[in-house]
C-alpha cells in the first residue's frame, strides 16, 4: 500500500476512532476497506494499535465488579501470563470472568474458586472510593458507562458533568461540597478535587482542614471554612469566603504566588494584560450566588444504588426506580429520609422520594419480605415524589409497578397525586368492595376507576405486584393488576390526566387513608409498555420477590 | 471437583490469558473502548455459558472469536445509533485480524517500544487521550488548540507509531 493511500485512508479510521466520523465517512472507508486486502490490513494495524493504547488507564467498570473487586482478589494464575499484558488488562480481565462467573454459576461453585484475601497480594482494582454523592435535587448528569445518582460511590480520577440540578458531594476526608449544574469536578483524592467549570460551595469542618480545590488558574486550599468557587466556561474565576479563611494559590507566572482570603472577602481570578495572573478584590455587590445545602447526610446511612446486573430488564421510558435494596439514606433509627430514584436506561434524571420530617418518615426494614428489604408505612408515614410533569406522566400514557404488602383489610394507598389523580391504592369501600383500585383520573367518580378482586384479598401480609396503566391502543383507558392477573374493569374512558399536584407513597392527598405496609419496590414508565416487555418486567419483580405470579 | 465446574474452570483460565486478544478483537469490529469492554463482558459471559460445548481438542480463540463476533453483531443491532462498517465487511476483517494476530502481536511489542521514543509532547497528549477523563474539548483547551487542530495531531500521532512500527519490525529482520 503506498503511503499516498494510506494518507487517504488513515484520516477515516482516525475520525471513527475519534467518534468524528460522519455517515459519508463511513461510506467512503466501507469502499476502500472492500476494494483492497492491503487496506484491510492497514484498517486492522491501527485499530489493533488503538486497542491497545486505549487500555492505557482502563475502560469504565460496571458497578458488579467494584464489588466483586472489593471482595476478591486476582487469582494466581493471572500474575503469571506474559509480560506483553499489562497489570490493567490482568486485573480488568480477572474482574470480566468474575462477572461472568458470578452470574452465571452457583454462589457456592463461585466462593469456591476464589480464593480468600491474602496479605501482600495486589488488589484487583487500583479504584480508590474517595467521595460519595450524599444529596441530589433534579440532578441530570451526562450519561456514562456507570449511571451516577443518589448514594452513587465516586472514585479517585472520576470525572463528573452535571448537567442540570444541584448534587451534593461528602468526601471521605469530610469536606462537602454543593455543586450547581452545569459543572465539572474531578474528584482527585479524598481530599482534593479539580472544578473545570461551574459553581460549588464547600464546608469543611475541622478534621478536614487543607481540602482543596484546583482550577485551571489557581489552587484553593481550605484553612478550615466555608467557601464558594466558580468557574466560567470562558475560564474566568471567584472565590468568595463565607466563613474562616482559604489560600489561594497561583501557581507559576503570577505576581501573586499565594494569598490569604479571610472572611467576607472574595476575590476574581484575572489575567493580565502583558503577563500572567492576578487577584483583583471583589466588592459585595459584585457577589454571586452560590447553592445552598441540600440536606447532607449527617449521620445517615446512605446504601449505594443497585448495580446494572440488578437493573430493571426493560429500562426505555422509565422515568422512576425505587427500590428498598438500593440507595436509600435513613438515619440510626432506620427512618427513611431520602429513597433515592436509581438512573438506568432513559430514567437520567433523579427524582428521590424524600421526607424531612422525623415523624413522617417510613422505616427501612431488612427483611421485610422474604430477605428482600422493604420500606415500611406506619399509617402516619408520607415519602414526597416528583410532579406528574417531571415524571412526563402528564396527559400521557404510562404505566407503573408496585410490590406492596399489607395486613390491614382496610383502604391502603400506594401512590396518590392531587384528589383522585394517579392514585392506586388496596382495597376500597365505595361503589363496590374491590381488593385494589386504580383511580388515574376520577373526576367523574364511580365511572373512572379499574377494579380488581374483592376486599382484603391483596391484603393478605404477603408481597403482590400491584400494577396499573393506560392502555394507549384503546382510548387510553385505564387498567389494573395484580400478581400478573389483569382486570376486565377498565375506566370508562380516556384517563389520561394533566393535574400536576405533586405524588406521594403511602397516603392519599389531604393525608386521608394512610398505607399500614410495606413497599419494596416502584417502576413507573412514562409510556405502556408491550405485552413482552410487561411481562419481563413482571418476572424480574416475581423472582426477586418470590411472588407467585401469571406474568 | 465435579466435571461442570472443572470445565468451567478450564475456560475461566483460557479467558483470563486470551482477555486481551479477544479484546482487541472486539475493538476491531467496535472501535470504543467503552463498548468493547461491555460486549466483552458479554461475550465472556455467554462463553462460560458454553463451557460444556467447548472441545479442548482443539484451539480456543478460533471457537472464542465467535461468540466475540456474534456478540458484538447482536450489541450493534441494538444500539442503532453507532455508526458503524458493514456486517459483512466486519466479518471479513475479523477473519483476516484471527489470520494476522502474529503478525498484530509483533506490532503491539514494538508499540510499546515506539512509545518510549514518542517526543515528549505529542506523548503528553496520547497520556491525556488515552489515560484521562479529559474530553475532547478539554484536551484542546488545555493543550490551547482548536479541536480541529487537535484530531490532526492524533491522526499524525498514529501515522508516526505506525511508520515507527515497521521501522522497529524491518530492523528486527535483517
Amino acid at each position: 500500500m503506498t503511503t499516498s493511500q494510506q494518507n487517504e485512508l488513515r484520516p477515516l479510521i482516525s475520525a471513527v476512532l475519534d467518534k468524528t466520523a460522519d455517515d459519508s465517512q463511513v461510506a467512503e472507508l466501507e469502499a476502500m476497506l472492500r476494494a483492497s486486502a492491503e487496506a484491510r490490513r492497514f484498517y486492522l494495524q491501527l485499530v489493533h494499535m488503538e486497542a491497545r493504547l486505549s487500555l492505557g488507564d482502563g475502560p469504565p467498570r460496571p458497578a458488579t465488579i467494584r464489588k466483586i473487586e472489593r471482595q476478591t482478589q486476582e487469582q494466581p494464575t493471572i500474575a503469571r501470563q506474559g509480560n506483553r499484558v499489562t497489570p490493567f488488562v490482568l486485573a480488568a480481565a480477572a474482574c470480566v470472568v468474575a462477572v461472568a462467573l458470578f452470574t452465571i454459576l452457583q454462589p457456592d461453585w463461585f466462593r469456591a474458586t476464589v480464593p480468600p484475601d491474602e496479605p501482600n497480594q495486589p488488589r484487583v482494582s487500583d479504584r480508590i472510593v474517595a467521595a460519595q454523592i450524599t444529596g441530589s435535587v433534579d440532578c441530570v448528569w451526562e450519561e456514562t458507562a456507570l449511571p451516577l445518582g443518589f448514594g452513587s460511590s465516586l472514585y479517585k480520577g472520576q470525572r463528573l458533568e452535571l448537567l442540570d440540578g444541584t448534587a451534593e458531594i461528602t468526601f471521605a476526608g469530610g469536606a462537602v461540597v454543593t455543586l450547581a449544574g452545569p459543572a465539572r469536578l474531578v474528584i482527585d483524592s479524598e481530599s482534593h478535587a479539580s472544578l473545570r467549570y461551574g459553581t460549588l460551595a464547600v464546608r469543611v469542618p475541622k478534621a478536614a482542614v487543607g481540602f482543596a480545590i484546583q482550577t485551571p488558574h489557581s489552587l484553593v486550599t481550605d484553612l478550615g471554612t466555608e467557601f464558594g468557587l466558580s468557574v466560567s466556561p470562558a475560564g474566568e474565576e471567584e472565590v468568595h469566603v463565607f466563613v474562616g479563611a482559604v489560600e489561594v494559590s497561583l501557581p507559576q507566572e503570577s505576581d501573586v504566588a499565594v494569598k490569604r482570603l479571610n472572611q467576607g472577602e472574595a476575590v476574581q481570578v484575572v489575567r493580565k494584560e502583558s503577563e500572567g495572573l492576578e487577584l483583583r478584590p471583589l466588592d459585595s455587590s459584585q457577589r454571586q450566588q452560590f447553592p445552598g445545602e441540600i440536606g447532607g447526610a449527617g449521620d445517615s446511612t446512605i446504601a449505594e444504588p443497585l448495580p446494572p446486573d440488578q437493573h430493571p430488564p426493560v429500562t426505555e421510558g422509565l422515568t422512576l426506580w425505587l427500590s428498598a435494596d438500593g440507595a436509600i439514606r435513613r438515619n440510626s433509627n432506620n427512618q427513611v429520609q431520602v429513597w433515592g430514584d436509581m438512573l438506568t436506561g432513559d430514567n437520567r434524571r433523579a427524582q428521590n422520594a424524600t421526607q424531612h420530617i422525623d415523624d413522617k418518615c417510613p422505616r427501612w426494614i431488612p427483611d421485610a419480605m422474604g430477605d428482600k428489604p422493604a420500606i415500611s408505612f406506619d399509617g402516619n408515614d408520607v415519602l414526597q415524589l416528583a410532579t406528574p410533569s417531571n415524571l412526563g406522566l402528564v396527559n400521557e400514557d404510562y404505566e407503573m409497578f408496585f410490590v406492596a404488602q399489607t395486613a390491614k383489610s382496610s383502604i391502603q394507598f400506594l401512590i396518590a397525586g392531587g384528589y383522585e389523580d394517579f392514585e392506586l391504592h388496596i382495597n376500597a369501600n365505595i361503589h363496590g368492595d374491590p381488593g385494589v383500585r386504580f383511580l388515574p383520573h376520577g373526576h367523574q367518580r364511580g365511572l373512572a376507576s379499574s377494579d380488581l378482586g374483592t376486599t382484603s384479598q391483596f391484603s393478605d401480609g404477603k408481597p403482590h405486584i400491584f400494577a396499573a396503566r393506560l392502555l394507549a391502543n384503546d382510548g387510553h383507558r385505564g387498567v389494573v393488576a395484580v400478581d400478573g392477573e389483569e382486570s376486565d374493569d377498565r375506566t370508562s374512558g380516556d384517563a389520561r390526566n394533566a393535574n400536576n399536584t405533586s405524588l406521594q407513597l403511602g397516603v392519599r392527598s389531604g393525608s386521608r387513608v394512610p398505607l399500614h405496609g410495606e413497599i419494596a419496590e416502584v417502576l413507573i414508565y412514562r409510556r405502556a409498555l408491550t405485552a413482552a416487555e410487561r411481562q419481563a418486567v413482571g418476572r424480574y419483580l416475581a423472582k426477586k420477590y418470590q411472588i407467585e405470579t401469571s406474568y | 471437583m465435579s466435571e461442570l465446574n472443572a470445565n468451567h474452570e478450564r475456560i475461566v483460565g483460557l479467558l483470563v490469558r486470551h482477555q486481551e486478544q479477544l479484546y482487541r478483537y472486539i475493538f476491531a469490529l467496535l472501535p470504543d473502548a467503552t463498548e468493547a469492554w461491555d460486549v466483552l463482558q458479554e461475550a465472556s459471559m455467554a462463553i462460560v455459558r458454553k463451557a460444556d460445548d467447548y472441545d479442548a481438542d482443539r484451539p480456543f480463540l478460533p471457537w472464542a472469536y465467535r461468540f466475540a463476533l456474534l456478540t458484538t453483531f447482536d450489541w450493534k443491532r441494538k444500539r442503532k445509533k453507532t455508526i458503524s462498517l458493514s456486517d459483512e465487511l466486519l466479518e471479513q476483517l475479523a477473519s483476516e485480524g484471527a489470520q494476522q494476530e502474529d503478525e498484530l502481536i509483533a506490532r503491539l511489542a514494538a508499540l510499546d517500544h515506539c512509545l518510549q521514543k514518542l517526543p515528549l509532547k505529542q506523548r503528553d497528549l496520547v497520556r491525556m487521550r488515552y489515560d484521562s477523563d479529559e474530553t475532547m474539548e478539554e484536551i484542546a483547551r488545555l493543550q490551547e488548540v482548536s479541536l480541529r487542530t487537535l484530531y490532526r495531531r492524533l491522526d499524525s500521532i498514529r501515522e508516526w507509531l505506525h511508520d515507527c512500527i515497521n521501522g522497529r519490525l524491518a530492523t528486527e529482520r535483517s
